[in-house]
């Protein structure tokens, strides 16, 4: 395992011990002398507490979620968050859908990164099926540079949409930009932008397009000139560092014991990625670092996505060049579809996709759980078969879901201002949330 | 009901004109319901050669070894049997435990020690210190030649045949097989769709020669219409010269057929089959009372078919009452009630009739012989609460007349059918106390207006024009669960919930239980008719009346009824299966 690499928040960091969860640090504001005096008689102020809604439609309330807070001036005493709204019964749904027809409701759970549930989702069920050692090498890959663009596509979302939430609009059409290359690629290789449906159990539904590895280094170099020049306009930006820096904050163990993951966890200076820690799939033949950043709020949550960004990338580029020859799904005709050949033309390929497609794939009875670096964290899929060809139950661990429960402990003590930065740097995705 | 005539052909293949059953030589049909229904002397349910391999009570066992694990099974059951009372699945497709055994398709070949070759394990009786193997190397290798033998004929059909999701053919397949072809020269052709009978269609592609439809006509309705023809690979199932497949079970050679060879014309292309919910319920054909399993989808049923009863009718059902279903059609379904012609509230209809019924001298109660013990009960607590209402009684009104109704009598034979068409003559004969009133005399007497108030208890009954139009003057109430010419001749209506909405029970000829479950809920306000008339008793004034499912737990109780009981005792109700997943079929 190499070893992680931490990264040094530009400006110094607040520590955990000194945070004052009351307000803002002793000298951050730099306050000119009449407003001290203003500042210090409007204190003096009995002032009442107001109850104030934030969402569920509000522009920065991205993935509908309603926070209520209970505010004393600017000062945030208590919130509230409220999730549940894009709640569509996914689990639910599972139970009386095949296997393959789950797909596309996965597609729909974190929105910005398909990719990543499809091979999470299609793991659970190889387990079950015991055919995880069986799929082919090729598949494996394509599955990782899949997953990784995916990845990018979401980190970059995440950081753009925070920042233009600050007042960034440039970054926010540069990441869009940046982000148009990685959805045109995912758009070459599934024919969807964004509800791919590319895995499959056993493999993924084709392989790659034609020139797809010339194509995908050229648009990582136009990618890598966006990331560049987001950096180059928020990371010295005096605006930027005072509303990302000490802001949000959440010590390492409390981020453990709520259970989160992923960016938020790793912005907490805790070393752990799936990928890494419990290699799937064929993650161990790549080198690739493990950003860590210790600063426990935005701006480190943003530094360890900015550079995993980078690592994604450094993945996919490895890939491209290891990929072997071979088939791109599992040979076993009562998993995988026969070819259109054969089921146009023999009785016994009609009847396998006939009973795939109308049956489902059996899956012998018992259960499994997948875990799976998704784009916020570990996301897992825990599925119990009865042996029918749909689950008995499939649940969903959405890295979300645990981030979100931290929110009110992150908010509580900052400013009104501070709630959208802080809810956009935890990247909560409601169709994944609420499921 | 039960009307061949009436059925929808959605087949492509109409009925032809001389495919129509003979006339009947039985007497002719005469009106009423016939007491007490009993089956013919000396009939025995329809017998399933195959010995079963649960040993009864006291009856002699023998031990084997199936793949290793020791089993007991009783004597003269087959190893065959014996092996899926353990679980293992040896696929099949000639044989059928009511049937003989042909061992003709070989595909349930398995390794006997001390037998030189693969045996066919249907045919092979099981005997003490047998030592059977089902799963090894060579098995599975014949398993899958055979397979792969009967499928190189088979016509690429799937897409386009009823059978399609529960073949047996695709279950093996997929279980058994999966290899692709190996084969290059063209299939042999036969012919499709031939019109073989008054129900069947007939399709030699499909066919795999088991025999199974064959010898179904040879041993149970016994008429022999169905043979083989030609040799190898040109070998055909057939009608025998001169023949139809005219018999009055014939739509059974459809669901033994493990593959789409026969077809029903009545289900043909009417809907796929795996999208079908299915529940175990009870025909209301006529008096025999054969376990069935409703099919439906969005509450509209699509066919009826047997499960298997060893007490009432084995495997088999006959095909007059697979068309009970056609009484459930959506189109004529009553929703509301209805009080002079006026949609009306159902509590609002219900104070207007207890408010009318007070106030009426002679009333008749009519009960149903097609209707549930549960709904005849509770019209006997209203003909008795009827007869003590105070305010009724005073006013000098007498005390109600009772009758019984049904359907008219039809064809019987020593097999399934009974002449009788009702379900439970018996127990609306327990009910009304064995009254000897039926069709002819209250048509009389209301054509005679000698009634100002009358109550339905079901739609069912087939009463005169005249008795009809008697009907339009005074309080008459029909509990319909569809338009019928006496549901539209009452002035009340009350939405009764149909057999396919209810828990309920009838009593069957030979006066055994027979449980009826609900394929869906009811729509609308539509209800059970014993809590239609358990709500008339209380806006009567009356007191803790018992709801149907209170009345069911009773005649559980009484008659020991252990699967009834266990339905009323659950808080859920018991939910249709989706033969998507369920696989209980093909």
């Amino acid at each position: 395992m190499t070893a992680a690499k931490t990264l040094t928040p530009p400006v110094a960091h607040t520590l955990a011990e000194t945070y004052d969860p009351s307000g803002r640090q002793a000298g951050e504001l730099m306050l000119s002398p009449s407003m001290q005096q203003f500042a210090e008689e409007a204190a003096k102020l009995p002032t009442e507490e107001v109850i104030v809604n934030m969402g569920p439609s509000h522009p920065a309330m991205h993935g509908t979620v309603r926070i209520v807070l209970r505010i004393d001036g600017e000062l945030i005493k208590d919130a509230d968050v409220q999730i549940g709204y894009l709640h569509r019964g996914f689990e639910k749904e599972c139970e009386s859908s095949t296997y393959s027809q789950i797909f596309p409701y996965v597609d729909r759970l974190n929105y910005v990164s398909p990719m990543l549930n499809n091979v999470g989702f299609a793991m659970a069920v190889e387990k079950l099926l015991g055919i995880t050692d069986q799929i082919p090498e090729r598949a494996e890959y394509i599955r990782v540079i899949a997953g990784e663009l995916a990845r990018v596509a979401d980190h970059l979302t995440c950081i753009f949409a925070s920042l233009s939430e600050l007042g960034g609009l440039t970054t926010f059409f540069y990441g869009n930009m940046a982000r148009e290359h990685i959805w045109d690629l995912l758009e070459d290789l599934s024919g969807a932008r964004l509800t791919h449906s590319y895995a499959r159990i056993g493999g993924v539904a084709w392989d790659l397009t034609d020139g797809f590895a010339e194509k995908t280094r050229a648009k990582l170099v136009k990618v890598r000139h966006y990331i560049a020049d987001i950096r180059k306009l928020v990371e010295r930006n005096r605006i930027f560092l005072d509303r990302m820096e000490g802001v949000g904050f959440i010590s390492a163990a409390d981020a453990i014991s709520y259970g989160i993951t992923g960016p938020t966890l790793r912005g907490c200076g805790v070393d752990y990625d799936i990928r890494k820690d419990q290699p799937y799939s064929v993650y161990d033949h790549f080198d690739f670092d493990v950003p860590i950043a210790d600063g426990c709020d935005n701006l480190a949550r943003y530094l360890v996505r900015i550079e995993e960004l980078e690592q994604s990338m450094k993945i996919i580029e490895q890939a491209l060049v290891q990929i072997p020859p071979g088939p791109v799904i599992i040979d076993d005709p009562i998993v995988a579809l026969p070819a259109k050949r054969e089921v146009y033309n023999s009785i016994e390929g009609m009847i396998a996709h006939f009973k795939l497609i109308m049956d489902g794939i059996q899956v012998p009875p018992g259960e499994a759980y997948s875990y799976t670096e998704g784009g916020n964290g570990e996301l897992g899929f825990y599925v119990v078969s009865d042996g029918t060809g749909r689950p008995y139950k499939c649940r969903c661990r959405p890295p979300c879901f645990y981030t979100t429960s931290a929110l009110r402990q992150m908010i509580v003590g900052a400013n009104i201002a501070d709630v959208v930065p802080i809810f956009g740097s935890i990247n909560m995705i409601g169709g994944e949330c609420d499921r | 009901m039960a009307n061949h005539d009436s059925r929808s052909t959605t087949s492509t293949i109409p009925p032809s004109p001389g495919t129509v059953p003979p006339p009947s030589t039985a007497p002719a049909p005469r009106m009423g319901v016939d007491p007490r229904p009993r089956p013919p002397e000396g009939w025995t349910p329809p017998h399933a050669p195959n010995h079963p391999a649960v040993p009864n009570e006291g009856e002699e066992t023998v031990s084997l070894t199936i793949d290793g694990e020791n089993v007991t099974v009783a004597k003269g059951t087959n190893v065959l049997e014996a092996a899926e009372l353990m679980g293992e699945d040896i696929c099949h497709f000639c044989y059928h435990q009511g049937l003989s055994i042909a061992a003709s398709c070989r595909q349930c070949l398995v390794e006997i020690e001390k037998m030189g070759k693969l045996q066919p394990s249907c045919q092979v009786e099981v005997r003490d210190g047998m030592v059977v193997h089902t799963k090894s190397a060579a098995v599975v290798k014949a398993r899958r030649e055979m397979l792969e033998f009967t499928l190189k004929n088979h016509p690429i059909d799937c897409p386009i045949c009823d059978k399609a999701g529960e073949c047996k053919l695709q279950r093996h397949y997929m279980d058994h097989d999966h290899q692709l072809t190996r084969v290059d020269v063209p299939k042999i052709r036969k012919a499709k769709h031939k019109d073989i009978g008054r129900e069947i269609v007939l399709d030699q592609e499909r066919c795999i020669l088991c025999s199974r439809c064959i010898r179904f006509c040879d041993e149970v309705p016994k008429t022999s219409e169905l043979t083989m023809t030609y040799r190898g690979d040109h070998e055909c199932l057939d009608i025998a010269e001169g023949h139809r497949l005219d018999n009055a079970y014939s739509v059974n050679t459809v669901d033994i057929c493990p593959v789409g060879a026969l077809t029903a014309k009545d289900f043909r292309f009417a809907i796929r089959a795996w999208e079908l919910k299915a529940t175990p319920t009870t025909c209301p054909g006529c008096a025999t009372g054969c376990a069935v399993e409703l099919h439906t989808k969005h509450e509209q049923a699509y066919r009826l078919v047997p499960r298997f009863d060893a007490k009432v009718n084995g495997h088999w059902m006959c095909d007059e009452g697979r068309y009970a279903y056609k009484e459930l059609d959506p189109a004529t379904r009553v929703h509301h009630a209805e009080v002079d012609g006026v949609p009306t509230r159902l509590p609002d209809a219900i104070a207007v009739l207890a408010e009318r019924l007070s106030e009426a001298k002679n009333i008749a109660v009519v009960f149903s012989a097609s209707a549930t013990n549960e709904a005849n009960d509770a019209l006997r607590q209203l003909t008795e609460v009827l007869a003590s209402l105070k305010g009724r009684v005073k006013a000098g009104g007498n005390e109600p007349t009772r009758y019984v109704l049904g359907h008219p009598r039809g064809e019987g034979d020593d097999i399934l059918r009974d002449p009788d068409k009702n379900p439970n003559t018996h127990g609306a004969n327990d009910a009304a106390g064995d009254v000897d009133k039926h069709e002819a005399e209250l048509a009389l007497e209301l054509a005679g207006q000698a009634y100002d108030a009358v109550v339905f208890l079901d739609d069912s009954g087939e009463l005169s024009e005249v008795a009809l139009q008697g009907l339009r003057g005074i309080t008459s109430v029909c509990l319909a669960s569809s338009r019928t010419a006496l549901a539209d001749a009452c002035s009340v209506l009350l939405p009764a919930a149909s057999w396919a909405e209810i828990l309920g029970t009838t009593t069957n000829r030979q006066g055994l239980l027979r449980v009826i479950q609900p394929a869906w809920r009811p729509e609308n306000d539509r209800k059970h008719r014993a809590d239609l008339l358990r709500d008339l008793m209380i806006a009567m004034g009356l007191r803790n009346v018992a709801t149907a499912k209170e009345r069911s737990r009773l005649l559980a109780e009484h008659h020991h009824h252990a699967e009834l009981s266990a339905l009323v005792a659950s808080p859920k109700p018991a939910r249709p299966t989706l033969l998507r997943w369920a696989h209980s079929r093909g």
